[in-house]
């Protein structure tokens, strides 16, 4: 586990000395709102071997400050999602993504530019499937780290398209037990729904946890410092206890950008 | 440009691609009903040596396997003349050792319970709650004071506590004495009036059986119900005053909730031990109310936390999701059904109309 770790942060390091060619020292940084529809898909066996899905709506909030050396991107996202599974039953999909990614660029490959670095994001899942007489929580809950990467390529003077994946190798990951009792999820309490899960992380690995996102954006500058963004997102986590979890998520995210 | 084209058909052809990805699994395992020898006290059985047609009986099996009936079924069990004879897991074999919530079949439990506590005269069951609960019907109305054993046994309290609140407040809300708490709820009708299936009746029984044994309901159950039966890993909630759940909060293995109902089906009787006073038995699986509401249990009596099925000649103990032990005396046969409790997952509970349609295959297969 150890050994991950300081794998995770050896490939920063390899990272750091690649210097930029260019930078956009002018306006350096950039703010973004979004909104998107993403796509659920959930295989909790916690509950059933089923697969739910459903469509849903995301917020997004970000900040980037580009650098000529370096970028650092914090980034909050908030989907939600009701999901149903074969037999019509419904529950909701809801989470609370917060991450902050610092890149450097390494290389210029095929035309366009490549960085790499590390990310922390904590993405925090939960899943509520209602029913007259028991109510349970189902969280996956993780705060993940590990290295990144992204390509980014300009396609016209005003556009560029941008591929990511990141894929952290080491997180403290929380899921519920394998055995609750029933009544005994608050679920009114907001307290309950943030807190729970926090309760039981523990450090975990690629054996037991992987999670992977991958991403491509186009951006299109549509003024001197506005931009319009549109992207496509995969996300996909799997937790391997106490019984396998899978979350699988395709969205469709656009928004705009302002460089200052 | 060319690129970009590239990264479109890319992103087109993931968008379609992707959203099938994971698998969506069945909901029952390979077919298996024959029970397996395990050293907790129940006689095996084939199922011809005691009346029944296999085949007809293996039929009565087929919507407990299926994917599209009785879904949140985890097991089913059969027993004639006390032997088991049939026995199936429909999501997991390793359910036989496993815990499942009975949910309001806890109720006919407590029900056992408080039989044995009057049995053996701890627990009167002429006397009112000003009698049995002092403390927590002090300075209430004086109608809830009257209120009797026989008033909570039949869901006749007139207390106005709905089981859509009930468990989560009880769970969340709720501190201190949750008994007090429970008769501080207004009146909805006079007690012994109406019938009205509502957990914070049995709930209050269990704390008069605490105040009359002095031992909580769950411990005095170990120690004259459960423990007799053999039953010794079992899970009992309690509210956080230390008062156990009355109405629910029973986790139980099925071969050990099974047990509960051959004694029932024996009037109380287990070996050469009689637990519970056939005349407790008699009175607590006998019609005493006919709930008209939902229209589906139209037909149905209710005796203290049974439920009866007249036309069956049968009672019954019932709990949410699709816990049932299903008593046919006649046919000296017990149906024993257990359930995911979680049950909208699946599309639904198993409701006692589902339930009697296995229950009367299986009657049916009698020879």
């Amino acid at each position: 586990m150890i050994a991950r770790i300081l794998l995770s942060f050896a490939c920063l390091a390899l990272a750091w000395p690649v210097q930029a060619s260019s930078s956009d020292d002018d306006r350096p940084n950039r703010i973004g709102f979004g909104l998107g529809v993403p796509h659920v898909q959930i295989r909790e066996e916690l509950t059933r071997r089923f697969r739910w899905d459903g469509f849903g709506g995301l917020l997004a909030l970000g900040y980037e400050h580009r650098g000529a050396g370096m970028r650092h991107a914090a980034s909050l996202e908030l989907p939600a999602a009701w999901v149903t599974n074969r037999y019509d039953a419904g529950g909701a999909a809801l989470a609370l993504r917060l991450d902050y990614t610092l890149l450097v660029p390494v290389a210029e490959l095929a035309g366009g530019r490549l960085w790499a670095g590390g990310r922390y994001r904590w993405d925090h899942a939960l899943q509520y499937f209602a029913d007259w007489d028991e109510e349970h929580l189902y969280w996956l809950s993780a705060h993940e780290l590990g290295p990144a990467v992204a390509w980014e390529l300009a396609v016209a003077p005003t556009q560029s398209l941008r591929a990511s994946l990141s894929l952290p190798v080491v997180a403290l990951a929380s899921r519920p037990p394998a055995e609750r009792t029933n009544k005994i999820d608050d679920l009114k309490s907001v307290g309950f729904l943030l807190g729970r899960p926090h309760e039981d992380m523990s450090l975990t690995s690629l054996h037991e946890y992987v999670s992977v996102e991958g991403a491509v954006a186009w951006t299109w500058s549509f003024s001197e410092t506005w931009l319009l963004q549109a992207s496509w997102v995969m996300r996909y986590r799997r937790h391997a206890a106490p019984l396998a979890v899978q979350l699988l998520e395709n969205a469709l995210v656009t928004g705009v950008a302002h460089d200052f | 440009m060319t690129s970009s084209r590239l990264h479109t058909v890319a992103l087109v052809l993931s968008l379609l691609v992707l959203p099938a990805c994971l698998e969506d699994g069945p909901a029952k395992i390979a077919w298996n009903d024959e029970p397996r020898a395990l050293d907790d006290g129940w006689e095996i059985g084939a199922p011809e040596d005691h009346g029944f047609d296999r085949e007809k009986l293996r039929e009565a099996f087929r919507p407990f396997f299926s994917e599209d009936e009785l879904v949140p079924a985890i097991s089913l069990l059969v027993i004639r003349d006390g032997v088991l004879v049939a026995e199936g897991y429909a999501r997991d074999l390793g359910d036989v050792h496993r815990k499942n919530a009975i949910m309001s079949a806890t109720k006919s439990v407590t029900s056992l319970v408080a039989g044995i506590a009057i049995d053996r005269g701890l627990l009167d069951p002429e006397r009112p709650l000003r009698e049995l609960l002092p403390a927590q019907v002090a300075g209430l109305d004086e109608r809830k004071t009257r209120i009797t054993l026989p008033d909570l046994l039949t869901m006749r309290s007139g207390l106005d506590f709905s089981n859509d609140d009930f468990s989560m407040a009880m769970a969340h809300e709720v501190k201190g004495d949750g008994l007090r708490y429970i008769l501080e709820r207004p009146l909805g009708a006079e007690p012994g009036t109406r019938f009205a299936y509502q957990d914070c009746d049995p709930h209050l029984v269990s704390g008069a059986i605490q105040a009359a044994t002095g031992k909580t309901l769950a411990a005095f159950a170990d120690e004259t119900l459960l423990g007799p039966l053999g039953i010794r890993d079992r899970r009992w909630l309690a509210h956080g005053d230390g008062v156990t759940y009355g109405p629910y909060g029973l986790y139980l293995k099925p071969r050990d909730f099974a047990k509960l109902g051959l004694l029932a089906l024996r009037g109380g009787r287990w070996g050469d031990r009689q637990l519970v006073s056939p005349s407790w038995m008699l009175a607590s699986t006998t019609s005493r109310v006919f709930p008209s509401d939902p229209v589906s249990l139209t037909g149905l009596g209710y005796g203290f936390y049974w439920w009866v099925r007249p036309e069956a000649r049968a009672f019954f103990a019932w709990g949410h999701g699709g816990q049932y032990l299903y008593v046919v005396p006649e046919d000296d046969l017990l149906v024993v059904l257990t359930a995911e409790p979680d049950t909208n997952i699946d599309g639904g509970d198993i409701w006692p109309e589902a339930f009697f349609g296995l229950a009367d295959r299986v009657v049916d297969s009698l020879r």
